[in-house]
This record gives structure tokens, sequence and C-alpha cells, in this order.
């Protein structure tokens, strides 16, 4: 369809990211009806948003990796495109945020930084991740500065050590989208979520791949009603390939709270029930959510004794909002 | 209010019907899309929506989506061949700083070149000779590639265009292959 009519003025500067819920859609693990928001009390706002004059909020970033250095001889692509996120606040020496980045890695890493501000303007961000025992993520310099043109503009280093191997990536900071930073307090939890937990016990049938320390990523899905919630989780160690399970629960004193109904999945083999029995969580001061979940399932798998069963404690290390 | 509208290229019918708007959206969604397994019809309620807030410095920054249409093709156009436009779905990544604009297509083509207001014009180019272009032990290689992006964006921040290229190189199979193409842009939507 190519829309010809003129738009307003008002609704060119307005667009709108809704999350739908299908009344035929067939949820792979059973099915969830999470309710709607309160309706909107506030009036759409008219006003063009305009680049703030803080570092305070969500930048979304491009750069372009200028060098890279391996301690082995093996290729080391220079002149790429990367995109990160930092997420930044007040606090500390001056600011504090997470640097988000999906480059080269099996799972998004979030690391931490602290930035302090420079005389002339910028801020030196830092920080480093370990990811697990073999993997370490650090920004060893992130120097960005607000830039009318371009959002953000600077140069950042890299360090990144996967199984003994090392690799530094020296870039420039060429653009940055900003989105406000939502507030922490007494917000709406609706919207999709997505973050890394990792297992810190299994009972039952356990195989490699689901022992402590294992890392599982996780989705949520979140409708809120006042402090009522509802909604649907997804989580990679399912065996029923991208299925959702359905929760509901509650809001109150800024900690949520969880759980949903055992269900059935009619299929010959993978998870055949789905239990989210709990998940506690709350805010950081980043407004990531963090906090626990026990999961427990009955499984049909491909070797004897065939019908298995499991039960799973994760703590949520981050969820950030999508 | 109730808007609808229908993607004929697409097979996709919607019909969007709104109850409140406000901070957020109310309503129902009803769509219908024809796909290789017959028509497919689906009813939902909008369980939340934002406001979109993000503040974009320039007029191309941030992540594109949508589709491209191949309308031309010589050579060997076969599936598999052709390292642009593998699936018609396009995902890209502007970043621009005033006039200046690059890009990341998901397929991992690198693209740079110039933007002025609502138009944009980007290219990419790969010359891997022997011996480093050389039939792959595992997958494909694109050795040769000389593509063209030229668009504009609407004020509902979609962006029409056409994409030209000239592609060579070894396919998956490790075949040998060469074409040239030709695809238009068919409102790629801005993803915050």
């Amino acid at each position: 369809m190519r829309r010809t009519t003129r738009q307003s003025g008002l609704w060119r500067t307005i667009r709108v990211m809704a999350f739908l819920v299908a009344y035929t859609m067939p949820l792979a693990c059973g099915s969830s009806s999470p309710t709607a928001p309160n309706p909107p009390s506030a009036p759409p706002s008219t006003t063009t948003p305009s680049l703030p004059a803080t570092f305070t909020g969500v930048w979304r970033a491009n750069a372009k990796a200028v060098t890279c250095t391996l301690r082995i001889p093996a290729p080391c692509e220079p002149e790429r495109s990367l995109t990160f996120v930092l997420r930044v606040t007040a606090g500390g020496p001056g600011y504090l945020g997470t640097f988000e980045i999906e480059e080269g890695l099996s799972l998004p890493v979030v690391i931490s930084v602290i930035g302090e501000s420079q005389p002339d303007g910028s801020v030196l961000f830092m920080g480093a991740h370990g990811v697990s025992r073999d993997v370490m993520v650090a920004v060893q310099r992130l120097l960005v500065k607000l830039d009318g043109a371009a959002g953000l503009s600077g140069d950042m280093e890299l360090r990144q050590l996967v199984t003994g191997t090392e690799r530094r990536t020296t870039g420039t900071v060429l653009s940055a989208s900003y989105q406000p930073m939502l507030p922490q307090s007494g917000t709406n939890l609706s919207g999709t979520w997505s973050g890394v937990s990792v297992i810190r016990a299994c009972s039952g049938y356990c195989p490699a791949y689901r022992t402590v320390g294992q890392q599982v990523r996780v989705s949520l899905t979140i409708g809120q009603s006042g402090t009522a919630l509802n909604g649907q989780m997804q989580l990679s160690i399912f065996s029923c390939s991208g299925c959702w399970v359905p929760f509901s629960g509650s809001m109150s004193d800024d900690r949520l709270t969880l759980s949903g109904p055992m269900i059935s999945r009619d299929s010959p083999s993978g998870d055949r029930t789905l239990h989210l029995e709990s998940l506690e969580g709350s805010l950081d001061y980043i407004s990531r959510l963090v906090g626990s979940f026990v999961y427990a399932a009955d499984s049909r798998i491909a070797i004897s004794p065939f019908n298995v069963s499991y039960r799973l404690e994760c703590e949520i290390l981050w969820l950030k909002r999508d | 209010m109730t808007l609808a509208g229908s993607s004929p290229s697409r097979n996709v019918d919607v019909q969007l019907t709104l109850t409140d708007i406000g901070a957020t959206l109310q309503g129902t969604v009803h769509y219908s899309v024809l796909g290789t397994d017959g028509q497919v019809v689906k009813d939902g309620r909008i369980l939340f929506a934002s406001r979109d807030s993000t503040v974009y410095p320039s007029r191309f920054e941030g992540q594109w989506v949508g589709f491209v249409t191949r309308t031309q093709c010589s050579g060997d156009c076969s599936e598999g061949n052709d390292p642009v436009l593998q699936s018609g779905g396009v995902r890209v990544v502007f970043s621009q700083s005033g006039g200046v604009i690059s890009g990341r297509m998901m397929n991992g083509i690198e693209l740079t070149g110039t933007a002025n207001g609502n138009t944009l014009h980007l290219s990419s180019r790969i010359a891997l000779d022997p011996p480093v272009c050389q039939r792959p032990w595992d997958g494909g290689m694109t050795c040769q590639l000389e593509l063209s992006v030229s668009g504009s964006a609407d004020t509902l921040d979609r962006l029409h265009g056409s994409v030209t290229y000239r592609a060579a190189g070894f396919n998956h199979n490790g075949r040998p292959y060469a074409l040239n193409a030709t695809g238009t842009l068919d409102g790629l939507a801005r993803w915050p």
C-alpha cells in the first residue's frame, strides 16, 4: 500500500510501537491472555524531541573499528561497523551506566561502566565484565562527547579475552540516536524485555547444557494493569523451539512477583510440561530487571529413561527493555 | 477509528481498530497473510503500546527494515547465487553525521556515501583477486561486488529507492557465478 494522503504535522512526528496479542495465535506451549494496560491519562505530546544537554539516557551508537590485533595469527577484520548501546545515569565519579554489545559473542554482553567528565566536556567510560571463567570483555576506553550533528562522537578501545585468545579493537564512534531513560520508581513494566540468567541449581535430569553456571537467554513480554502483571516468558533452554510460557503476578514496592500454571504440550519429544514456578525481580539503578526464577519441566528424550524431569533455579543477571 | 491497508506485493491485508488514542493505544488488529501454506487470518488485541521517543540526530540515523524486490537480473540468477538480496528482506543500519553516511546490511555488506536532506546515495565495492579469491572449502565467497543504493525517505519514515549491483564469486556449493541485478526498496521502515 502506498499512502498518498498528506499526514498532519502532529502525526508526522509521532511513531508508536505496539505489541499485539493475537486471539487466534496458537501459543506453542499453551495460551495466555495478558490484560491491557490502564487507559491513558495524558494526551499525546506535540513537542518535537531533541537531543539532550547531558549524557543521561539510552544511546544506540554506531562505530567503525579501525584496528584490531590478536595475539595469535588469525584474521582480524578492521574497518567494520559495530553497534552498541550505552545507558547512562548520574552517579559515581560523574556517571554510571552499562555498555551493551553483541559483536562476535554468542550472548550479548552487558558491561557496567563508570564515566568521568573530562575538561573538554567529553566523558571517559571504562568497565570490564567476566562472562564466564574463559570469557572476559572490557571497555578499556570509551571517550565520547555530545555532538549536535551526530548525537555522540568519540573513540573507543575494546578488549575481548576468549579462551586464551585476546583481541583488542580500537574504533571511532560515528553517531548515536537517543532515548530518555524511563523513570525507575513506580514504572510501568509493560513491554518486552530480554537478557541473560545463569543456572544456580539443577535437580533431576541435568545434562551438560543445563548444569550450574550455564547461561540461559530470557525473553519476557509483560502487560500491566495497575499492580497486576501478566504475560509470557521464553527461555533458550526450552526444548520446544521458541515456545512461550504464560505467567501472572503483581508489582509491589518496586518488586515484581510472577508465577504461571503448569501447561502441557502435546509433543512426542522435548519439554511436554512447562512450569514457571516463580519469578521475583526488581529494577536496578540502570532500570534493568534483576532477580531469580524457578522453572520445572517434564521432558521426553531419545535415550533411556526417555521420560525425565528437571527443575532449575536461575539468577537473572539482567533483563533490558527492548 | 479504523485504519485499513494492504500490500499486494506481500499478500497482506491489515485492519487496525483503535478505541483509545493517547499516551498509549487500545484496540484490536485483524490481518490476513497469504503464504505458501495458504491464507492465515489473525485477530489480536493491543497489549501495550508506547510512543517512540527516539531522537535521531540526522535523517537516516538508525536501523531500517523492510523488503527489496529484485526487478531484473541477468547472469547466474538462480537462488543461492545472490549475495545481496538472499531472501528479499533487508535490515540495514545507517550512521550519519552531516552529509556523510555509512551503513551495514545484515549480510555484512558495508556501505558508504552521502546524504542530502531526504535523499541518500551509498555504494559498496569488493574486489578480491586470486589467490584471495578462490573456491572456499566451506560455503561461498563474494569476490567482486559493485553495489549502489539510492533512496529517499518520506514523511512516515519510509525509505523508497533502488539498488543496483554486479556480483561474482563462488556460491555456497563452491560453483562460480556472476550476475547483474536491480531492485526496488519497498518502503523500508525505521525501526527503533
